[in-house]
C-alpha cells in the first residue's frame, strides 16, 4: 500500500479518491500504488484546484505525499 | 404407404428441428436507462449499527459437495460462536460471503434464505445426487431436442434443475430486497481471456446489463460449470455508449506502476467494447480463483473495505478462508513407471489451481501483516518522540487507527491426524456425497475453525 495526506489549510473536510469519498484531511490514508484523482468533498467548492491527478508509489506513513488544497 | 411414413417422418423432423430452434438459454436483460434502480452493490446492503464496527469476510472455495458440507459446517460454528458480552453471533457479523463453484450453493443459500441454511439445506443440495438428477434431465428425450438447438446447453439444464430444486427461482432482486448483510460475491471465471467474473451490480453494468432479473441458480451453475463435464454458460454484453469508471480509466496508466491494478482495468475495459466482444462465455470459477479470495483483494486494495478503513469504520476486520481442497496423497513417486493419462490430466488441473490458492492466501495474509506493522511503527515512533522531545509533536495518524486484524486459512492441512486428513483429502470432487460423508465433513468443518490458532488469537481480545 502507498500512503497519501490531504491538507486543506488546517480545516477538516472529506477526501475524494478516484471520484469515492475516502477518510478525512490531515489523516495518513491507505491508498493502492498507481495514479489517483484526488479532491475534497463539496459544497462548498471552495477549494484550488478542484482535481489533483497524483501517483502514488514508494511512500511510507511517516513519509506519505502531500497533496494541498487552498482555499478560493 | 411408403409415401406415407416418409411424410409422418418429415413432420417428425421438422417437429424436432422447430423445437430445437425454439430452445435457447435465458437471456439476460439490458439495463432500462428510463428505469434507474437500485442496483445489486455492496453499499445498499446496510448492517445493524451494533455489528458495523467489525468486518466478517467469509470466502468458500470450489470443490463440489464437499466444499459446500466443509462450509456449511463453517457457518455452523460461527453460528454458535457467541460474541461476548452481546446476544449476538460471529454469524451475525458477516459482511461478505464470496463463493466459488460448491462453494456458491452453500453461500448463495445462506444469502437468500438465512437461517433456513441450517434446517433445509442438507435435503436441498447437500444429501441429494445432483450429478444423478443432471444425468436423468439429460437422458430425458425431451431434452434431447433442447439440447440439440445451439442456444442451450447441458450447463442451463444444470441451471434449470439448481433454479426449480435448490433456490426457488429466486433471482438478484430477491438478494437485493432482503437490504442486509452478508453481500454475496458469485464468482465464474470468463473464458475469453481467464479473468475473475463475479455475479454483481458493478460487473453486469459493464455489460450494460440488469443483474436484479437475473436468476441466482444461473450464477451459480456458471460458478460451478466444471470443464468438459459441463458446458460454459453465455450472456450478452450489450452494445451502447458505455464508459469505463474513473479508478479503471486511471488504473490502465498504470501498467509499469501496479501490475495488479491494471489488469483488472484491463479486464473491464474488454466488456466497454461490447462490438467486439458481444458475449462472454463463463466457466467454473475456480479456473481464476478457486478460494473466492481475489474479490477481497479487490474490495480491501481499492473498493469498499478500503473506502470503510480510511473512513474508520472498521474497528475489527476478520477474513476466514474455508478451503476445501483435498490433495490425493497417492502413490506416484512409489513406482517406476510414469502416471497414465488420466492423472497427469487430473494433476495438471489441480497443481497450478492449488499452487494458486496457496499464494493468494499468503499475499493476502501479507496484506494485513503489513498493515499490523505499519499501525505498529507508527505507534513506536509516537512513544519515542513522547519520551524524547519536548514539544508535544503528534505524527498524523493512520486512517482507522489500530484495527484488529485477522485470516484465518480452514484446510484439511490443517488436521493433526494424518488419518484423518488422509480421509478428507481421499473425498472426491463431485455433487454426490454419502451422508456418513457429509456428517464427517460438516463436523470437521465446525472443528477445523474452533481450533484454528489464528481464529483463537484473533477471538481472545478482539471482542
Amino acid at each position: 500500500m502507498e500512503y497519501l495526506i490531504v491538507r486543506f489549510e488546517g480545516e477538516d473536510r472529506a477526501v475524494v479518491i478516484d471520484w469515492r469519498r475516502q477518510g478525512r484531511t490531515d489523516q495518513v490514508l491507505e491508498v493502492e500504488r498507481g495514479t489517483h484523482e484526488i479532491s475534497l468533498e463539496g459544497p462548498p467548492f471552495n477549494f484550488e484546484p478542484l482535481l489533483q491527478t497524483v501517483v502514488l508509489m514508494n511512500t511510507t506513513p511517516l513519509s506519505p505525499m502531500e497533496v494541498t488544497f487552498a482555499k478560493k | 404407404m411408403r409415401k406415407n411414413s416418409f411424410r409422418l417422418f418429415l413432420g417428425i423432423l421438422s417437429a424436432f428441428l422447430l423445437a430445437a430452434g425454439c430452445a435457447h438459454y435465458p437471456l439476460n436483460q439490458p439495463l432500462s436507462p428510463a428505469e434507474p434502480q437500485k442496483d445489486y452493490v455492496y453499499e445498499t446492503f446496510s448492517q445493524p449499527a451494533e455489528t458495523d464496527e467489525t468486518f466478517v469476510v467469509l470466502t468458500l472455495s470450489g470443490g463440489g459437495t464437499r466444499a459446500a458440507a466443509l462450509a456449511y459446517g463453517v457457518l455452523e460454528q460461527m453460528r454458535r460462536t457467541g460474541l461476548p458480552g452481546t446476544d449476538r453471533t460471529l454469524l451475525d457479523e458477516v459482511d461478505v460471503i464470496s463463493t466459488v463453484s460448491g462453494g456458491s450453493f452453500t453461500g448463495a443459500y445462506y444469502a437468500l434464505f438465512g437461517d433456513r441454511l441450517f434446517t433445509d439445506f442438507k435435503k436441498d443440495f447437500l444429501e441429494r445426487n445432483i450429478q444423478g438428477e443432471l444425468l436423468w434431465d439429460v437422458a430425458n428425450p425431451v431434452n434431447w431436442i433442447r439440447l440439440a438447438s445451439p442456444w442451450f446447453n447441458r450447463i442451463d439444464l444444470a441451471a434449470e434443475l439448481y433454479d426449480r430444486t435448490v433456490f426457488n427461482s429466486k433471482t438478484f432482486q430477491d438478494l437485493s430486497s432482503r437490504g442486509r448483510r452478508p453481500f454475496l460475491i458469485i464468482n465464474a471465471t470468463n473464458l475469453q481471456h481467464g479473468a475473475r467474473f463475479e455475479f454483481t451490480g458493478d460487473q453486469f453494468r459493464y455489460l450494460g446489463s440488469d443483474i436484479l432479473s437475473y436468476p441466482v441458480a444461473r450464477a451459480v451453475a456458471a460458478s460451478s460449470a466444471f470443464p468438459f463435464l459441463l458446458s460454459p454458460l453465455s450472456l450478452i454484453n450489450y452494445p451502447g455508449d458505455r464508459k469505463l469508471a474513473a479508478e479503471d480509466r486511471l488504473a490502465l496508466k498504470d501498467y509499469w506502476i501496479n501490475r495488479r491494478r491494471y489488469q483488472a482495468a484491463n479486464s473491464n475495459a474488454l466488456y466497454v467494447d461490447a462490438a467486439n466482444h458481444p458475449y462472454v462465455h463463463l466457466m467454473d470459477g475456480g479456473l481464476a480463483d478457486n478460494i473466492g479470495l481475489r474479490a477481497i483483494f479487490d474490495l480491501y486494495l481499492r473498493k469498499d473495505i478500503r473506502t470503510r478503513i480510511n473512513d474508520g469504520k472498521i474497528k475489527r476486520l476478520l477474513v476466514i478462508v474455508v478451503n476445501a481442497k483435498a490433495e490425493s496423497p497417492g502413490d506416484l513417486d512409489r513406482s517406476e513407471s510414469p502416471p497414465s493419462l488420466m492423472t497427469v490430466a487430473y494433476k495438471t488441473c489441480t497443481i497450478a489451481m492449488d499452487s494458486y490458492s496457496f499464494e493468494t492466501v499468503e499475499g493476502f495474509r501479507n496484506l494485513i501483516e503489513e498493515r499490523i506493522r505499519m499501525q505498529e511503527v507508527n505507534h513506536a515512533c509516537q512513544t519515542i518522540l513522547d519520551r524524547h522531545a519536548s514539544d508535544g509533536f503528534r505524527i498524523p495518524q493512520l486512517a482507522g487507527g489500530s484495527m484488529k486484524l485477522g485470516i484465518v486459512d480452514i484446510s484439511f492441512d490443517g488436521l493433526p491426524d494424518p488419518q484423518e486428513k488422509a480421509y478428507f483429502n481421499g473425498l472426491p470432487t463431485s455433487f454426490s456425497l454419502t451422508a456418513d460423508q457429509i456428517q464427517k465433513l460438516i463436523d470437521v468443518g465446525g472443528r477445523l475453525l474452533a481450533d484454528n490458532p489464528d481464529f483463537r488469537e484473533f477471538m481472545k481480545d478482539a471482542f
